[in-house]
């Protein structure tokens, strides 16, 4: 009976939240589908300022697609991906983003191959919070279980079973642990300005190292003031000037 | 009739355009014995030559000429025409030699003669002296002079040689001339006309009047500092000839001349493009606002005195988002008796491949100006691009990358929006980690402790009460016991059967933890068994409260008083010990 109240009132924590939102997401949702991107966009990111979702990370990204404002689309679509990682939707979306930009540039993207981090990667955050909380839960009913219990073999089934549980509802921690440093570790951005000179130094005198387009995924080094020192797949490092890209 | 008359004049035309233009190389004799006359001829068919470049000639070979004629036919309707340029040629030496190619130019293009190999035999010895002799009686009738407009200059800094012919008389036949080739100096002649012909005015050397035939005028550039000279001036001429006569064959030469070639100072500057008099640089683009993939054409026009052809392609940088073509270089140059001076521009075709604003940054070039002997920097404006998004989609066109372009796009749009699954958070705060999670954590843990511990209170309570009872029975009956001893004295007999009585059930009831009113003899005697008291033990109990039963009810006893309670006392005695 204890625990249930505990449940109930963890239901009630999260869905008080998405209750304010979700009245403008389906106003977005509505206007996307009436193909009224300026509206739906405007909605999104006015759910934006304060929440956030890789859906509406996804949704806001299609609508600045369909606005053919490629390197927003492009950020966003990395913003949702960092909450969702294994969604298919959004990563096909962000392909064809990607396949619009000038810089031929590729990152990685094969970094997820081993089977645990598909594993990891391939459940969003909220997953594995929600059922560490799930598998705690039950690992110590299983524990009273196996208390109360007066035959032998319940209690031994519920004392084993709860063990793996609680052990299992560890793990879960960890994966979310790890999921979340991936989620806000802020070290990739997204160039917005249309035609980006990367300097050798801090400095608008400094000579040109590379040039780099409107939509291309950089590396943050080292984020300052005024200028982001970036680096790119090839090795290459330069410094631009901050106002030229989104940090994703 | 007038029909008729431009039938006829287009036929005429035809019949001209259809003329093949030939250039022929011939000689009048072969084989050739030494000493023997040759005569070369050069013939151009159907065109008029704007130059005629003669073949290089043996050593061996005493040449005279060329000299030029004309030939217009005009035969069953064909017109022809042609140009020969004849050379005579005394070989001194037996054996095979080659007559090269000459070459011809016609509006640009070039006609070359078929070499003509000739063999010359053993014929007389021609005497070396021969010749020179012949011209050797000059007198000053002839003069050749070489004038020079200055004569100190600074490296690449322009001077005129004029080549001039002084004559006491006016019918004079040149036959042949030889101007110095130059070492040294890049030179261009400056076109004097079709036509030299004499000064209108005398001019006086030595006091003797001359006339004056300006033969060549040269715009001479020097390619390097120190002293150079240019050679002789050399020509022969044939004075005084008449219908009948041919005139005496005089010859006449010019000294050398050196030119003092002064070196640049040291401290030359960057992009630096040669000595001029005077020099200006323009950059301009037709239009600086475009869409990307647009076209600009941006120009670059150096204009100045000087040596102009010198001049070559400037270090301009461009964005590297600009696809730049080859400079078309457009030159207006004149070469003018005052030098040569005039304008070469750089037209750069460029276009932008992306939408962004691009600088070009301002050009310098630097120069050596003659007049403050000094050098001079030129600088250009910055010009800077307003590239707008094009038509056409930046990515379809990535020339720099076909590797891109050949990715075949067969979706070619987005999936659609997530209309479930939204699972909104407060940005910034996820749930994962928040005090809530993290209580949602420990509550579990929490709560199964909490139940532990209160349910080891609730056992650990019910254990000590059943204990203290068990722990005080004894106390309680040895208690009661002394009660009923003090009944013996006072001589009160059923008192002291029922104080054993109840010191005796009492104790039972508190050891086994059951209540009084529940107990029988029945249930004692099985409870206790059960706890591994002794069947005599029990037994003696029994006994015991049997007789108290009976004490009560019947005066007479089967033992005395003190006897029994002896008794009573050492079977409690005996069960707490059997009970531990």
């Amino acid at each position: 009976m204890r625990y249930q109240v505990v449940i109930l009132l963890l239901l009630t924590y999260l869905q008080g939240f998405a209750a304010e939102g979700t009245a403008l997401l389906q106003e977005g949702n509505q206007a996307y589908e009436e193909a009224n991107y300026e509206m739906a966009l405007e909605h999104y990111l006015t759910i934006a300022e304060t929440y956030e979702s890789s859906a509406l990370y996804y949704n806001i990204g299609n609508a600045y697609y369909k606005l053919s404002d490629v390197p927003h689309a492009i950020l966003y679509y990395e913003r949702a991906l960092r909450l969702n990682p294994a969604n298919e939707d959004i990563k096909a979306n962000l392909a064809l983003a990607y396949k619009r930009t000038i810089d031929k540039i590729e990152w990685d993207t094969e970094g997820f191959t081993e089977w645990w981090n598909i594993f990891l990667y391939g459940k969003p955050l909220t997953f594995w919070s929600n059922n560490s909380l799930w598998l705690m839960l039950m690992g110590f009913m299983l524990f009273t279980l196996f208390i109360l219990a007066k035959k032998k073999l319940v209690r031994q089934l519920s004392f084993f079973a709860g063990l793996i549980a609680v052990g299992c509802s560890i793990l879960a921690v960890f994966a979310a642990r790890a999921q979340q440093s991936y989620i806000t570790n802020e070290n990739e951005a997204v160039i917005v300005a249309l035609t980006v000179n990367a300097k050798g130094a801090p400095s608008t005198d400094a000579t040109n190292v590379f040039v780099l387009h409107e939509g291309t995924k950089v590396m943050v080094k080292e984020a300052g003031d005024q200028w982001y020192e970036i680096t790119i797949p090839n090795g290459s490092v330069g410094w631009v000037k901050s106002e030229t890209l989104e940090v994703i | 009739m007038k029909a008729l008359i431009f039938i006829a004049t287009f036929f005429i035309s035809l019949t001209t355009w259809g003329q093949d233009v030939k250039f022929v190389a011939s000689i009048d004799r072969n084989p050739v014995a030494t000493g023997d006359r040759l005569k070369l001829t050069f013939t151009l068919h159907n065109a008029t030559p704007d130059e005629v470049r003669p073949p290089s000639f043996h050593d061996s070979f005493r040449v005279s000429g060329p000299s030029t004629s004309v030939r217009q036919n005009y035969v069953n309707g064909n017109f022809s025409s042609s140009y020969s340029y004849v050379y005579y040629i005394v070989p001194t030496k037996e054996g095979e030699f080659i007559i090269g190619k000459a070459a011809a130019k016609v509006k640009g293009k070039t006609y070359e003669s078929e070499p003509i190999k000739i063999k010359i035999t053993k014929g007389k010895s021609v005497p070396q002296e021969q010749q020179s002799q012949q011209k050797s009686s000059n007198n000053n009738v002839l003069i050749a002079k070489t004038l020079l407009s200055k004569k100190k200059v600074h490296q690449g800094e322009q001077l005129i040689a004029t080549y001039v012919v002084y004559s006491r008389y006016q019918n004079i036949q040149l036959v042949n001339y030889e101007f110095p080739t130059h070492n040294g100096f890049w030179a261009e002649e400056v076109n004097l006309g079709d036509q030299l012909s004499w000064e209108r005015e005398y001019e006086y050397i030595n006091g003797v009047a001359y006339y004056k035939l300006i033969m060549r005028k040269e715009v001479l550039f020097p390619q390097h500092h120190g002293e150079i000279e240019i050679g002789p001036f050399e020509f022969e001429a044939l004075v005084g000839g008449s219908f009948f006569r041919q005139g005496t064959r005089m010859v006449a030469k010019s000294n050398n001349i050196t030119v003092n070639v002064q070196p640049l100072p040291s401290g030359k500057p960057e992009n630096f493009i040669g000595t001029f008099d005077k020099c200006a640089l323009n950059v301009s683009v037709d239009k600086t606002d475009v869409q990307s993939n647009e076209a600009i054409t941006l120009s670059v026009k150096v204009n100045g005195s000087g040596n102009m052809k010198l001049v070559e392609e400037l270090p301009l940088e461009f964005p590297s988002d600009f696809e730049v073509y080859d400079p078309k270089v457009k030159d207006k140059i004149s070469v003018k008796g005052s030098g040569v001076s005039g304008s070469r521009t750089f037209e750069y075709l460029v276009v932008p491949r992306h939408a962004g604003t691009f600088e070009i940054a301002p050009v310098s070039i630097s120069y050596f100006d003659t007049k403050t002997e000094t050098y001079k920097t030129l600088t250009s404006d910055p010009y800077t691009f307003n590239v707008a998004k094009g038509e056409q989609d930046d990515a379809e066109i990535t020339y720099s990358d076909p590797i891109k372009k050949d990715v075949e796009v067969l979706e070619d749009d987005i999936r659609f929006i997530q209309t479930d699954d939204d699972h909104l958070t407060p940005k910034g705060e996820t749930f994962f980690g928040s005090w809530v999670y993290y209580s949602g954590m420990l509550s579990p843990a929490l709560c199964f402790m909490l139940f532990l511990l209160i349910r080891k209170r609730v056992r650990n309570a019910g254990k000590d009460e059943v204990k203290v009872k068990s722990k005080q029975a004894t106390k309680v009956a040895t208690k009661r016991l002394a009660e009923a001893r003090g009944h013996i004295d006072a001589g009160e007999r059923n008192a002291f059967y029922e104080a054993i009585f109840k010191a005796m059930y009492g104790y039972i009831s508190d050891k086994l933890n059951i209540p009084v009113s529940e107990l029988s003899k029945e249930s004692i005697t099985s409870m206790l068994a059960n706890k591994q008291v002794s069947n005599e033990s029990v037994q003696t109990l029994v006994e015991v409260l049997d007789e108290c039963e009976m004490a009560r009810f019947a005066p007479v006893t089967n033992m005395p008083e003190q006897q029994f309670y002896q008794k009573a006392g050492d079977i409690m005695n005996k069960i707490e010990e059997e009970l531990r």
